[in-house]
């Protein structure tokens, strides 16, 4: 008797686990946000890394490795942003989309390593034509996880595509504000590649060499940087807000330059300026440019 | 170019000169410390409280942000005095060693760091990096608390100096000559953490870690007395800051790299050269 | 010569002042428990100023722990203990030598070093040695012949040397009562002969010694008095009247056999035997 009770409960258990939709588990609070418009309000979502964490930096807790291993898909940014997560995700996750991994990627242009193992710059979200991108496999992703609500996801992800490429129009008027000599970027690491990239500006130097915030700068980058901000007189430096900013603030103490905070890893807390990729994106356009039109007086 | 311009060229930055005064204040007070750390076998003590402050850094990002570099220092000075009143207390009947108590009181407050912050998931855990300091990015504030804490630290040691030898040197004698034991204990333990706190914001923890006992463990190579062993030690902690933010400035290499790398050097040549006959153990 | 009674509020800590007519050592009646086990049971004796005592008995009679009473270090559970007429605690002039000293012989000091630290209390907190303080360790060290040694590292030393230094650094601390855990062991002859000749001399200053012994005839020939111990005391006095078959048998057990010969009688220590060992302490 109590042997058919149980197998009842279970079978009860069974189908109402099996009515639940998909369990997503995505990285970054950007990932979250733009995987959130195409998967919909009715799927359980987790986003592992906190708002202003460092994705660079980031370590799981017991509680992310169960939500990882409970996951139908674990999306990634994949093109080594969480490098340092792969043991971990390879022994727990089923199903992982490296949403960056098929898209041309740039190589940090190192003069001081050698190219054999070249490392790709993970900051694709600055370009909203790869975010477009990743829009596309999701959706294609989702359909195929769950394909009684395929259509729900593409009709979503249409829409999205659209904002998308509102947003890549209106970067670029903002953008034609700046005459061409003035577009160039100096940041705490180089993030900004893909948006240099896109919308014609060039990075000239970042306090903490190569693309990871945990480098460590030498006294004679430093000085390379302190002295070509001074040649082209450069308004603004970029620092991102997951990152201690003491030495870039020192930068532009010793340099009369502005510090122009940015988001750069992660979204801000809800209600906060850049709580969504899209206001994100216009957050930080919006501030480089006032920055580099030398908004202060 | 010039070898007056050669040395001179980097004094053209400001983050350099200020690199070079910082590299100096810490290189000779970590020296001057770190004989005692040396000398009771507490090496890794650096280490243990850079790692014990995490509470307390916790505890500073949760009331006062952690944008707030003052406050956090603050919070981890504070936090590194109650480590080395800690410290001091487990070991003080002499039932527990020293390096047992740092170890414990290591594990116990790093454990507890990382679960505060594990439970408030609003801020990142790295965020010791907030607090810790490059020798690159050091500001005038930081100079100023460096001279000033640096100061009282060697202050205190001036004064105390030959108590706080006898405490660490022949704890029975201290004893019998009914010196206040104890007082001296947690006294040089707290020299030890304000030296450790006040140097890891200024220069960062790798840099703070080999200043605190390379150029002592040099120094102890070289010298058969410990005035001259705290003066040679800070000599070779200056030496090796200021070559080290040369051969960064010149070569590109990072800057705290450098500056430990300068100061193993000096080590090893020293072992070659000891005069004392017995190098190993 | 008499020492005038010391009544000076020493810079360092108030020091009690010698009662005119207390015996140097009164103990009376103190029992002591180690480890849950008894140390001490009843000990009760006098010394008066000057003499020079030694303390026997077999391992883990209790020798050590008595010193370490007289020297304030360790509390007995009941009873009293006196230093001319104080408890130890209230006195900086006792000296305590170890028996097996737990000190770093790496440290950078030189034999000089080490005799001026027994003067700490004399120079008090924050001040320097003086003039006067480094003529009394000069003294010292010549009492104790170790003048031309006195630049060395204190590693390089050998034990009758390490041994000369201890006592050294006790006329340093112009002690007036002297404690000495066997003070010969591990040495030569010839190094023994120094040290107990050094013990000697110290009557002239009439500071009181007591030494802890294994040795039965250097404690009959170089002492005043002996204190045959063995938990409780089982004799005190002169060595012959102390050293009788009846009492070394309940010390020692039936290891130890006194025999007549021509010049005297002497102890046979029959090593073949198990005795009442309590174990080392």
């Amino acid at each position: 008797m109590r042997r058919q009770v149980l197998f009842t409960l279970f079978c009860i258990g069974l189908f109402s686990w099996s009515a639940v939709s998909l369990r997503i588990v995505c990285t970054t609070t950007i990932l979250g946000d733009v995987v959130g418009r195409i998967a919909g309000e009715e799927n359980e979502q987790t986003v592992l890394l906190p708002f202003n964490a460092d994705p660079h930096a980031f370590e799981p807790t017991p509680a992310d490795l169960v939500a990882i291993a409970r996951a139908d898909v674990v999306f990634l940014n994949g093109a080594g942003l969480e490098a340092h997560l792969e043991p971990i995700l390879k022994t727990s996750a089923d199903f992982i989309v490296r949403l960056s991994d098929d898209l041309d990627l740039l190589y940090l242009d190192d003069v001081h390593h050698e190219h054999d193992h070249a490392e790709p710059d993970p900051h694709v979200w600055f370009d909203p034509t790869y975010v477009m991108r990743w829009t596309d496999r999701i959706a294609d992703t989702l359909a195929d996880r769950d394909p009684d609500h395929a259509s729900a996801y593409q009709a979503r992800a249409a829409v999205y595509r659209g904002e998308l490429a509102d947003l890549d129009r209106w970067i670029e008027e903002q953008v034609s504000r700046l005459p061409h000599e003035d577009r160039q970027l100096v940041t705490d690491h180089a993030v900004l590649g893909y948006f240099a990239a896109r919308y014609g500006f060039e990075q000239i130097g970042t306090v903490f060499p190569g693309l990871s915030s945990l480098s460590e700068p030498s006294a004679r980058g430093l000085a390379a940087l302190e002295d070509a901000i001074a040649a082209i007189d450069l308004p603004a430096i970029f620092v991102g807000t997951t990152v201690n900013p003491s030495l870039a603030e020192q930068i532009a103490a010793d340099t009369d330059t502005q510090i122009v905070p940015l988001y750069t890893g992660s979204l801000s807390e809800p209600g906060g300026p850049a709580d969504s990729y899209l206001k994100m994106m216009h957050y930080d356009v919006t501030a480089i440019v006032e920055g580099l039109l030398g908004a202060s007086p | 170019m010039g070898f007056v311009e050669w040395v001179a060229e980097p004094f053209r930055y400001p983050f350099m000169v200020r690199g070079l005064v910082a590299g100096m204040a810490v290189g000779s007070l970590c020296a001057v410390v770190g004989s005692f750390v040396v000398l009771r076998g507490m090496a890794f003590m650096g280490d243990a409280i850079a790692h014990s402050i995490l509470p307390g850094l916790a505890g500073g990002v949760l009331t006062a942000g952690r944008g707030d570099r003052r406050a956090l220092f603050g919070w981890a000075l504070g936090t590194a005095i109650v480590i080395a009143l800690g410290m001091g207390w487990i070991s003080e009947r002499g039932r527990v060693r020293e390096d047992t108590a740092v170890g414990i009181i290591f594990a116990g407050m790093f454990a507890l760091g990382i679960a505060l912050i594990s439970t408030v998931r609003g801020f990142a855990v790295d965020l010791v990096h907030f607090l810790f300091g490059n020798v690159l990015g050091v500001s005038s504030g930081d100079l100023v608390l460096i001279g000033a804490f640096g100061g009282a630290v060697l202050l205190l040691v001036l004064l105390f100096y030959k108590e706080l030898v006898v405490v660490s040197f022949d704890p029975t004698l201290a004893r019998t000559l009914r010196l206040p034991t104890s007082f001296y204990r947690y006294l040089l333990f707290i020299l030890i953490a304000v030296t450790v706190v006040v140097s890891l914001q200024t220069v960062g923890v790798g840099l703070m870690l080999a200043m605190l006992i390379v150029p002592a463990s040099t120094a102890f190579l070289l010298t058969q007395r410990l005035p001259s062993m705290m003066g040679i030690g800070a000599v070779l902690g200056i030496l090796s800051g200021v070559i080290g933010l040369y051969l960064s400035f010149y070569w590109s290499i990072a800057s705290g790299a450098a500056i430990v790398l300068v100061s193993i050097g000096f080590f090893f040549v020293a072992l070659l050269l000891s005069p004392r006959r017995r190098v190993l153990g | 010569m008499t020492r005038k009674a010391r009544s000076s509020r020493l810079r360092g800590r108030a020091h009690a002042i010698h009662l005119d007519d207390a015996p140097a050592v009164a103990v009376d009646r103190i029992n002591v428990s180690l480890g849950g086990r008894p140390a001490l049971t009843e000990v009760t004796f006098e010394l008066d100023v000057g003499r020079q005592l030694a303390v026997v008995g077999p391992n883990g009679a209790g020798k050590t722990t008595l010193l370490r009473i007289l020297a304030g270090l360790l509390t007995p559970s009941s009873g009293t203990v006196h230093v001319h007429g104080h408890g130890p605690c209230r006195h900086i002039c006792i000296a305590y030598v170890p028996q097996k000293s737990a000190i770093d012989w790496r440290f950078p000091v030189t034999v000089h070093d080490v005799v001026m630290m027994g003067r700490l209390q004399r120079i008090g907190p924050i001040r320097r040695p003086g003039a006067a303080d480094r003529r009394v360790v000069l003294d010292a060290l010549d009492a104790v012949d170790l003048t031309d040694l006195a630049r060395r590292q204190i590693e390089e030393l050998s034990g009758g040397q390490q041994q000369r230094m201890f006592l050294a650094r006790a006329l340093a601390q112009e002690a007036d009562l002297i404690l000495l855990d066997e003070p010969l062991a591990g040495l030569d002859v010839h190094s023994r002969t120094d040290v107990l000749d050094l013990i000697g001399s110290l009557r002239e200053r009439n500071v009181s010694v007591i030494v802890a012994l294994h040795d039965l005839g250097i404690a009959a020939t170089s002492f005043d008095e002996v204190l045959l111990l063995r938990g409780r005391m089982i004799g005190h006095g002169a060595a012959h009247e102390v050293f009788t078959e009846e009492n070394l048998r309940e010390a020692y057990g039936s290891c130890l056999h006194l025999a007549e010969g021509e010049s005297g009688s002497f102890v046979i220590h029959d090593t073949a035997c198990s005795g009442g060992d309590h174990g080392l302490r």
